[in-house]
């Protein structure tokens, strides 16, 4: 790439040059420099006695959306705008609706320069590119979470207005395994990404580190096995579930409780290696045949933003309270009173990675069931275990299927 | 709770489009129990209910 120039020093119009270190394009970047005819450009080089024009254009100033773009490539703008649910032009728009959607998507502010929140996503967006081969290692565990915002209102109003079909919905609900109302505002959040995927030694670094250790058991359902389910989890659509203290992808730090909801439960009361306060069932205490690829071992980024069940709930009734003129239509919950009633959904809106849910019934056996009238939680000497209601996917390392937990 | 429990609890409130205070009720009552028989009368009549028809908001 060249740089051509009359005799003179002034830039021939409608020759190709290249902006420099100044931060304006991308290095090797053509850009088509022409003459202003007032001679301006031409004065200010010679008083600056600089002879490129990357030099003469410093002294210019930079629009505030053309600042924003000089430090994007193309091919990250374009990231942004799909994002953000606009067409591909490789540039940041000019006019205002547009340029609001950005900003509504929390990527630019209202200067035109890209956000925090932007460079999650392209910085998130370029380390999964460059992940694509797991087995290489990236050294110390780090945080590719996805950040989301409060959108609670956003969605609210947008919900509001829909013009929805209940019966329809129902249906639909009957036919799909996962919440297409969740998945659609883990969209809009960003949260649809795609976690890490790691190595068993990279996941017991991240434990290690101070990562949560989840386990996630799943079944073959009628439309997928659990090899596919567990799939699309590591590099599919993503596709919340439903459960009982909100709708998401359950998981649980005891892995007991995942082997039960992959089929497997414990045949006797007391585990074989005895009986003593706290002492958990082990693999051989459980009966059942799993399938391929049906427990996942998930550890959750330190830096998720996770809010604990009782406190969501009681942040819900609040919300919803204040916000009655968005939910209701006067009387009756309309469309985003219905959507927003949903705990799991109500965090995702609200920018939530995750729901912890500590010391509830979980579904799953634990030592001294067969003695005990009250099976969950009144066990004696041992506490429910800690269930993490993933929402955001890219809070997420999950060991990688060749190695089996 | 069972698993089977919870998962056909999570599906009615879900299919049901429970509110806040039906999930709070159901969720408290379902916490001791092991069987769907065991729920109290009011939260089985409501679950039937999400379970057989529409609901509209």
């Amino acid at each position: 790439m060249s740089r051509s120039t009359s005799k003179s020093g002034n830039v021939r119009a409608g020759s190709f040059c290249t902006l420099g270190d100044s931060g304006q394009t991308q290095a090797g970047t053509p850009m088509r420099c022409t003459e202003t005819g007032d001679g301006k450009r031409a004065r200010w080089r010679k008083a600056a006695g600089a002879v490129s024009a990357s030099r003469v254009r410093k002294r210019e100033p930079r629009t505030p959306r053309q600042r924003a773009a000089d430090k994007l490539r193309q091919s990250e703008i374009n990231y942004l705008r799909n994002a953000a649910g606009l067409p591909y032009t490789g540039a940041l728009p000019r006019n205002k609706s547009q340029r609001a959607k950005l900003e509504a998507a929390g990527f630019i502010d209202p200067d035109g320069n890209i956000t925090d929140h932007g460079r999650d996503a392209l910085r998130r967006r370029d380390a999964l590119d460059d992940k694509s081969d797991p087995t290489v290692s990236t050294g110390q565990p780090e945080s590719f979470r996805f950040s989301g915002m409060d959108r609670a209102a956003e969605v609210a109003k947008e919900w509001a207005a829909r013009d929805i079909d209940y019966e329809g919905r129902r249906r639909a609900k009957q036919k799909t395994p996962y919440d297409q109302e969740l998945a659609e505002i883990a969209k809009r959040q960003g949260f649809d990404h795609r976690p890490q995927i790691g190595t068993r030694e990279e996941v017991d670094k991240a434990v290690a580190a101070g990562w949560t250790e989840v386990w996630r058991g799943v079944q073959d359902s009628e439309h997928k096995t659990a090899a596919d389910i567990n799939g699309d989890m590591r590099d599919g659509h993503f596709q919340p579930g439903r459960g009982m203290y909100g709708n998401g992808v359950y998981t649980s730090t005891r892995r007991i409780t995942a082997e039960t909801y992959r089929g497997r439960d414990p045949y006797g009361s007391h585990p074989k290696q005895g009986y003593a306060p706290g002492c958990d069932f082990t693999e051989e205490d459980l009966e059942g045949v799993a399938s391929p690829d049906s427990l996942l071992r998930i550890a959750i980024d330190p830096a998720a933003r996770i809010v604990d069940y009782n406190d969501l709930v009681a942040e819900q009734k609040d919300w919803l309270r204040q916000n009655n003129d968005l939910v209701t239509d006067g009387v009756e919950r309309n469309g985003a009173g219905v959507a927003l009633g949903d705990p799991g959904r109500f965090a995702a809106a609200r920018g939530y990675d995750a729901v912890r849910v500590v010391n509830r019934a979980d579904g799953s056996f634990y030592p001294g069931w067969k003695e005990s009238d009250d099976l969950d939680g009144l066990v004696p000497w041992f506490d429910q275990a800690d269930q993490y209601v993933v929402l955001n996917r890219t809070i997420m390392m999950i060991q990688r299927v060749e190695d089996p937990p | 709770m069972t698993r089977d429990l919870s998962k056909r609890l999570a599906y009615a409130m879900d299919l049901g489009e429970a509110t806040p205070d039906q999930r709070a009720q159901v969720v408290d009552a379902a916490q001791l129990v092991t069987a769907f028989e065991e729920l109290p009368d009011l939260v089985q009549a409501m679950v039937l209910r999400w379970e057989q028809g529409p609901t509209p908001a």
